[in-house]
């Protein structure tokens, strides 16, 4: 079981990776550095038949491919459309945020600023993993 | 005809054939105006008694007659014009009594002038000559004033046509004088007002069809060398040809009757070439007679050369018109760059966004690894960069709402205020349930804007009058609406620490405080926010307050005041 993490900003993944060991939160996590590169290890992953990530935590501005884009195709691929993707960003950009949601993102976090706010989001990142794990933990 | 008493008997008799026609202003002429007829009378007889006995002999019928006439005076005289009769109307108008002046010459009504040149004389003898003699001229009263009067003379007669004395009949002009003069006064000021101003004046009669003109008139009408009257069409032929036709409608319109002042430009073809425009106003004057059958009689009226003054505002709407186009250029051009630096702060500030989260998460980051081994310096420098990015962040984010405000397009709807009032301090009073504040809001208050920016505003209003009541042990908060001029104006009105009305200009700008923020915090965004949505609703928005007297925001919507 693997969190793939989507982000292009090396101190952004350093504090998120920072943020889950503060928060306890153990399960292995991959880096792809932008969507394409995403999008890329999913197909290699689906031809492989390996075992697909169990969610998917994307930043939206990003090089190449964008995490919208990468959500829509995501939807879009009956192989890989039941990963839930939680949409991980600095905008609260009203029109963001209800793009994000019709595409089909399983939730909206917005990147902290203080270390002890990835309580919030490790929570959310448990549930979309272990449904209903959270809730008897 | 009729006699005199018989009684007496001494007195000779005098039967007078008197015959004449008062000549006066024709619209007195009437048939009062006209005595004649046989009288029979004594005359004054100086050999009887040494006395000079009045002529008191006049009949009562042509004394009645003569005295209902108030504005003549009536005096007779003998052969040496000496007065033996004198009227009411005599006495009333040159001030002596009968009992003064019976006797006297009538010399004594003649002014000194007039006595030189033998004035006094001349006028009898002429009478005696011609029958009658009528002039016009000053006689002196008892006062010494003058009257300026009208006067008819004629000598009587007896039976044998021997002249016995005369008659003099006097009206005072002096009042009608003075009419003529201020008259002819203020037809010469406005001869010369005309002259000096190029006014010219005109006066149509409608019955003989013809223009009278001023010298003035004539000149700018085209109409030749100083004609004093020209025909209506030779008038209009002077007039272009397209403008022709209008100006004789408008004539025809300013004679109906209930016509008003009318003014008319119309071109004068010059003779040399050219055109001339000229402005000409009327008036239509109507006598009552005609004023029963429909319209005046008469147009008069003014012309002024106007072809330069058109010509300059035609420049000047050549000149409103560029500067209009640049204006509209230049603001097409500021709102692009408004718009450019708009998107600008917008994207700045969110790129600000990303390395100040860094900041603060990496200094907690530091502070939670070096936990227990930083000494309370270090610590507190942390906490300081940590602080600072917080409040940054507050800034940048206002930022952020305040270009979202002015980007946002307006979904405008029929919005219920009272309601998104009351949602908006339903927030504030589940933020602070400990806090004592009446709320008062007026139901039923709607208006048309966009709903989520107008919630903004108020809740930022809201918020503001929960802030500075905070000091208050119990405070109120009321939202309302008045009527401004003739637009509806709504206000939040609190009771707590107001303002001083000397900086209520600085209340709207953005990150501007008038408070200290150790006082009521706050990067003072809100009410910046308050006024561009209010600006996008084409509203006005002001307060009023004083320090420690509360404040009262007033807006509007869809006024443009």
């Amino acid at each position: 079981m693997s969190l793939l993490f989507v982000e292009d900003d090396g101190d952004d993944v350093e504090l998120a990776l920072l943020g889950f060991r503060l928060q306890k939160f153990e399960i292995p996590v991959v880096v792809a550095k932008d969507g394409k590169d995403a999008l890329d290890l999913l197909i290699a992953d689906c031809e492989a038949a390996r075992l697909l990530p169990r969610a998917i935590l994307t930043d939206i501005k990003m090089p190449r491919m964008d995490g919208l884009e990468l959500l829509r195709r995501i939807k879009s691929d009956p192989r890989l459309k039941e990963i839930p993707v939680a949409i991980f960003t600095s905008s609260d950009h009203e029109a963001d945020r209800n793009e994000a949601m019709s595409l089909g993102a399983a939730c909206y976090l917005m990147k902290p600023s203080d270390l002890d706010d990835y309580a919030g989001i490790v929570k959310s990142l448990r549930e979309l993993m272990e449904p209903g794990a959270s809730a008897s933990a | 005809m009729m006699e005199t008493p018989a009684k007496q008997s001494r007195a000779r008799r005098l039967r007078v054939w008197f015959s004449s026609r008062f000549s006066g202003r024709p619209e007195e002429q009437s048939a009062s105006r006209q005595a004649r007829g046989w009288f029979t009378s004594r005359l004054s007889d100086r050999s009887k008694g040494g006395r000079h006995r009045t002529f008191r002999g006049v009949p009562d019928f042509f004394r009645l007659a003569v005295e209902s006439l108030n504005e003549y005076a009536l005096i007779t005289m003998d052969k040496d014009r000496v007065i033996s009769s004198w009227s009411g109307p005599a006495a009333a108008m040159f001030g002596y009594t009968e009992g003064e002046i019976i006797g006297q010459s009538v010399t004594l009504l003649f002014t000194p002038e007039d006595i030189e040149k033998g004035i006094d004389k001349q006028e009898f003898a002429t009478a005696l000559e011609k029958g009658r003699q009528d002039d016009e001229r000053w006689h002196v009263c008892k006062d010494g004033r003058r009257l300026w009067c009208y006067g008819l003379s004629f000598p009587l007669k007896d039976e044998n046509d021997e002249v016995r004395g005369f008659v003099k009949l006097i009206r005072d002009d002096t009042s009608r004088k003075k009419k003529d003069e201020l008259l002819r006064d203020s037809e010469e000021r406005l001869r010369l007002a005309g002259d000096s101003t190029g006014l010219g004046t005109w006066d149509y009669d409608v019955a003989k069809k013809t223009m009278t003109v001023s010298k003035r008139a004539a000149e700018l009408f085209e109409l030749g060398d100083d004609p004093e009257s020209v025909s209506f069409e030779q008038f209009l032929r002077g007039i272009h040809p397209e403008e022709r036709q209008t100006v004789a409608a408008m004539f025809e319109r300013a004679l109906l009757p209930d016509a008003v002042d009318g003014d008319m430009q119309f071109r004068i073809p010059i003779r040399g070439g050219g055109e001339r425009w000229v402005l000409a106003k009327a008036r239509a004057f109507v006598d009552d007679a005609r004023r029963r059958h429909g319209g005046a009689d008469r147009l008069i009226g003014t012309v002024v050369d106007v072809t330069e003054r058109r010509r300059k505002r035609i420049e000047a709407q050549d000149v409103k018109h560029e500067l209009e186009t640049k204006v509209k250029d230049r603001t097409s051009r500021l709102t692009e760059v408004n718009k450019e630096l708009e998107t600008f702060a917008y994207s700045a500030s969110h790129d600000l966004r990303a390395p100040l989260r860094k900041i603060a998460a990496f200094s907690d980051a530091v502070i939670k690894s070096a936990e227990g081994k930083l000494n309370p310096e270090e610590q507190r420098y942390l906490d300081t960069i940590r602080a600072a990015a917080a409040k940054m962040q507050g800034l940048i984010d206002d930022q952020l709402k305040l270009a979202r405000v002015t980007r946002k397009p307006l979904a405008e709807v029929d919005c219920d205020l009272s309601e998104i009032a009351r949602a908006a301090l339903d927030e504030l009073r589940k933020s602070e349930p400990e806090r004592k504040v009446e709320v008062v809001i007026a139901g039923g208050m709607r208006a048309r804007g966009d709903r989520e920016l107008l919630a903004i505003a108020l809740r930022n209003l809201f918020a503001n009058a929960w802030k500075f009541t905070s000091k208050h042990a119990a405070a109120r908060i009321e939202f309302g609406v008045t009527t401004i001029g003739e637009a509806p104006a709504y206000f939040v009105r609190d009771d707590g620490a107001g303002f001083d009305m000397q900086f209520a200009h600085k209340l709207f700008g953005t990150f501007q405080r008038l408070h200290p923020e150790e006082d009521f915090p706050g990067t003072g965004v809100g009410l910046g926010l308050v006024e561009r949505i209010i600006h996008r609703h084409h509203g006005r928005v002001w307060a009023e307050g004083g320090i420690e007297k509360g404040a009262t925001f007033f807006f509007t919507l869809n006024t443009e005041i």
